[in-house]
């Protein structure tokens, strides 16, 4: 009982996560049979030919969506706990499966572009902590006060031009690879090229990198940056660090203190705005044409495929809240003011 | 200059120094920004030389004297659809700024009321509560294809769909400040003055709850401009020959692989220049605003006062 | 029921208790009390912050609900006149209720706003110029100056705030009156001028009144019964001669004393510094 009082914090936190993702999977349910057009007639449209009804029956049967709404959707619940999403309408192939093949591409071009940021934000904190220089601080804070701005497919066209364009250094923006196909093993396009020792592909996928993981840098360093000037700012100014130079601590253990103290207002952000990475993911995307998880949705949803786009939805969602939770644990454990049930203990 | 540094802000808090002085020249700088976008989307037509909408010469022409920023691929001039791309972002964004503030403030001043308090109006309150919540968990670009999807291409889904995007943060703005204003006394007067809740609700909640969400509006009004060229990019925008700066970036991606940057990177141009002059305003107008308020008080007050 | 001979009336408290929180946070604010006021009451309830004497004032007037006990007006339950609109308004009509003044008015409405709103709705006085008249009379009656109606609350002194507290209060004609805390933010000066105006008021309209402060002066001088309170418990309760005279319970001694003490009769020792330096 006392280990509950004790980890109450993240034992609550963490069992809100399946009934999250439930909720919002009964929502995605419903808000996808809002769509106008029958997934039925657009799937028999396509055969030549009168058909009976009997045929049409059939196909219902054969999409899951005979019988009520309700028993469609004690289907999917049931579904959901084991894991299946159901069958694409279109393809026939199973949503999970669909999904999961364009998912860790795109995870992949936000983690790239996530730890681009945050080396680019500490190196920007450090110069901005390190030197003095009035005009380099008020650069620094120029450029962050650009947080949550400029889409990031705004500055990838500037690079575009500049760098395909004009200097003409990169390639075109066509794909991760301009000929072969890509190994298929884990899903991660850079991890599978390592794994199948295709370093020619490996190369080439970087180079079609540099651009679209640049854009999400400096589109997204700025949201951080602030954060992070912002606890700099504070931190200086701390009784711990005027204790800290009062008690004649070395000056290099000073600026890694203060640095690592201010870090954890960037964690902050990392869950507020990891929606917008997934939405600037999707326009990076369909940019330089690597087709990732968006492309899926814009396609369910041209093609009125009910199971594909709530499918899709949930796991984009979970894939948020997912992102979401570990941000709220990783706060709580930095600072335990942040954990529910702490100050009623208190008092 | 590290000794200088620590000795300097254990001195001085680093914070930038109060900026007391106020004065007219502030005002306007604060304001400019916004006022030439909307200058410029009320005036579009009479700067755009040419119709946004038809073709006026051969395509992909490069700037010239008569096209300043040059034809696009099927020969419509990029100059005067950019412009005229002012106006539709402005049209939405003022358009999304008002419905998500005024539906935010009656949603938000809901949520905040029917806090804690317990039958039917306590569990839809929690509801509307849960679902403001989860629609920060849904990427705005994704829940505007499947709002737009649903809605069908028109630009009252579009609408609709930027409004969802953005109606969250208003809502939480408003209840955080009508779960403060809850507390006032001056509540506590009205109930014992006889007042019924819904009267004290209009009459005192909702006019001392407004201000951080109006404070909001423009930073609403930058989003949407994101969002609408963002949706616009990924083709689930307005639909196909209306100037929009989004989709005349996608259409032009074809010209930019053959080396032809002028369709692309003037509407990108003004994507950038616009949303950075609106976070600006929305940064000064609020610093600048009680100078502004208690001028224009004052002011008005001297007027009255010499008619009587 | 509701009808009452006269200005008359009986309020009643029996074993009334009250607990905030729950399970093992569990406060009690108002240990089981029992009290009788009518229209000669002049009750004062004296103790430090926390010991539940607001808490005691809000139940009466229904902004708080007492977790056991019976409070009733005239023979009926507040409970049952507040379940309904017209018993409700007649209620807050007759027991009004008046709060340290600080943010009691909406900073975005004047003064005669807000003063107006319990004559229109409590009285059911609609025409403009009855209202004029009315209020006109309440602030000659608390010397207030009837121009200051058109201000807002931020742009005139504490004391001239808590006056207009006390007029909208007042403006319907209670039968009692409680005062929860009125004088304790202001200015010693200003503090006697406000008592001497409630005294009177409540006088000349046979009103009956309790009167709740932390500061000994205030009630001594206003009230002719007192109650002592500590930890939500009453420790003593009795004329307010006798119990100054011969305090029976150690903590009303200790209290006496601290007033004995200090130079002044007018400060409290629960009093801001700044208040005591204006007593010195």
């Amino acid at each position: 009982m006392s280990w509950y009082r004790a980890n109450r914090w993240w034992v609550l936190r963490l069992a809100r996560l399946p009934l999250d993702i439930f909720v919002f999977g009964t929502i995605a349910f419903f808000l996808v049979r809002l769509l106008p057009g029958d997934p039925v007639s657009v799937a028999i449209s396509s055969r030549s030919g009168t058909v009976s009804p009997e045929a049409i029956a059939a196909v219902r049967t054969q999409m899951g969506l005979d019988g009520t709404v309700w028993d469609q959707l004690l289907r999917f619940w049931g579904g959901l706990f084991q894991g299946d999403l159901g069958h694409s309408l279109v393809t026939g192939a199973p949503v999970i499966d669909e999904v999961f093949s364009r998912l860790p591409s795109t995870i992949e071009l936000i983690v790239l572009g996530l730890i681009g940021a945050f080396v680019l934000c500490l190196v920007l904190g450090f110069l901005y902590l390190r030197f003095a220089n009035r005009a380099l601080r008020a650069s620094i804070r120029v450029y962050s006060s650009f947080a949550t701005t400029v889409p990031v497919f705004v500055v990838a066209i500037f690079l575009i031009v500049i760098f395909y364009v004009i200097l003409d250094w990169l390639p075109a923006p066509l794909g991760r690879v301009s000929s072969g196909t890509l190994p298929v093993i884990t899903g991660f396009p850079l991890v599978d090229e390592l794994l199948t020792g295709n370093v020619d592909l490996f190369g080439e996928t970087l180079v079609q990198y540099i651009m679209p993981v640049a854009a999400m840098v400096l589109t997204y360093t700025p949201n951080l940056l602030t954060q992070y000037i912002g606890g700099l700012d504070r931190e200086l100014v701390q009784p711990t660090t005027r204790f800290q130079v009062a008690a004649g601590v070395p000056r290099k253990w000073i600026f890694f203190s203060v640095f690592r103290r201010s870090l954890s207002s960037v964690v902050v952000v990392f869950g507020l705005f990891f929606g917008s990475l997934i939405g600037g993911a999707v326009t990076i995307e369909s940019l330089f044409g690597f087709g990732g998880i968006g492309a899926l949705g814009v396609r369910s949803v041209q093609s009125v495929d009910f199971t594909a786009l709530q499918g899709f939805l949930v796991v984009v969602v979970a894939v948020c809240l997912i992102a979401m939770l570990v941000v709220d644990l990783v706060n709580m454990w930095l600072d335990p003011r942040r954990r529910p049930g702490i100050e009623s203990e208190a008092s | 200059m590290a000794e200088t540094l620590i000795a300097k802000t254990v001195q001085a808090p680093p914070r930038r120094p109060a900026r007391k002085r106020f004065g007219w020249l502030r005002v306007t700088l604060a304001f400019l920004p916004l006022v030439a976008i909307l200058v410029v989307a009320l005036f579009a037509p009479l700067i755009a030389p040419y119709d946004p909408v038809t073709t006026v010469a051969a395509s992909r022409l490069p700037p010239s004297a008569a096209y300043l920023f040059g034809t696009d691929a099927v020969g419509m001039d990029v100059f005067s659809r950019t412009i005229f791309g002012a106006r539709v972002a402005v049209q939405f964004g003022v358009i999304v700024a008002l419905c998500s503030t005024i539906g935010g403030i009656l949603i938000g001043t809901f949520i905040g009321l029917s806090e804690s308090s317990r039958g039917v109006v306590g569990w839809i309150g929690r509801l509307l509560n849960q679902i403001s919540d989860y629609l920060i968990a849904i990427p705005s670009i994704i829940l505007g294809i499947v709002v737009v999807g649903i809605m069908g291409s028109s630009d009252f889904a579009l609408i609709v769909a930027i409004t969802l995007c953005l109606i969250q943060a208003t809502i939480k703005l408003t209840r955080a400040e009508v779960l403060r204003v809850r507390r006032e006394a001056y509540l506590e007067a009205a109930k014992l003055a006889g007042e019924s809740p819904l009267r004290s609700a209009l009459v005192h909640v909702v006019p001392n709850s407004i201000g951080p969400a109006m404070r909001n509006m423009p930073l609403v009004f930058g989003n949407c401009v994101i969002i609408l060229a963002s949706l616009g990019f990924i083709g689930v925008g307005v639909k196909a020959p209306t100037p929009e700066w989004g989709y005349m970036i996608s259409s032009a991606l074809s010209s930019l692989m053959l080396g032809r940057w002028w369709p692309a990177i003037f509407p990108a141009i003004f994507v950038a220049l616009s949303v950075l002059a609106i976070a600006y305003s929305s940064r000064a107008i609020p610093q600048v605003w009680p100078y502004l308020a208690a001028n224009v008080k004052k002011r008005f007050r001297t007027e009255r006062n010499s008619r009587a | 029921m509701t009808s009452s001979d006269g200005t008359d009336f009986e309020l009643t408290l029996s074993a009334v208790r009250k607990d905030f929180g729950r399970g093992h946070r569990k406060v009690t604010a108002v240990q089981p009390v029992d009290l009788r006021l009518d229209a000669h009451s002049e009750l004062g309830v004296i103790g430090e912050s926390g010991s539940g004497k607001s808490t005691l004032a809000r139940m009466i007037v229904g902004l708080e609900h007492p977790t056991s006990g019976v409070i009733s007006y005239q023979g009926r339950s507040v409970e049952d006149w507040l379940s309904n609109r017209a018993s409700r308004l007649a209620y807050r009509q007759q027991v009004q209720y008046v709060a340290q003044d600080t943010t009691s008015f909406d900073p975005r409405q004047t003064f005669f706003e807000s003063v107006l709103v319990p004559l229109r709705i409590l009285r059911g006085v609609q025409s403009r110029s009855e209202i004029r008249d009315r209020l006109e009379a309440i602030a000659e009656d608390l010397s207030l100056d009837p121009a200051l109606y058109s201000r807002y609350p931020h742009q005139v002194s504490g004391g001239q705030r808590q006056r207009f507290a006390l007029a909208r209060s007042l403006v319907v004609e209670p039968r009692l009156l409680i005062c929860d805390e009125v004088v304790s933010a202001l200015d010693v000066s200003v503090q006697g001028a406000v008592l001497n105006l409630i005294k009177r008021h409540v006088a000349r309209h046979r009103m009956g009144l309790m009167f709740v402060a932390h500061g000994l002066p205030a009630v001594t001088f206003i009230s002719s019964e007192l109650l002592v309170m500590r930890h939500g418990e009453v420790v003593e309760r009795g004329a307010v001669d006798r119990v100054v005279n011969e305090p029976q319970h150690p903590y009303t001694r200790e209290l006496l004393e601290a007033y004995a003490d200090s130079s002044s009769p007018e400060s409290s020792p629960e009093s801001g510094p700044e208040q005591r330096e204006a007593a010195l």
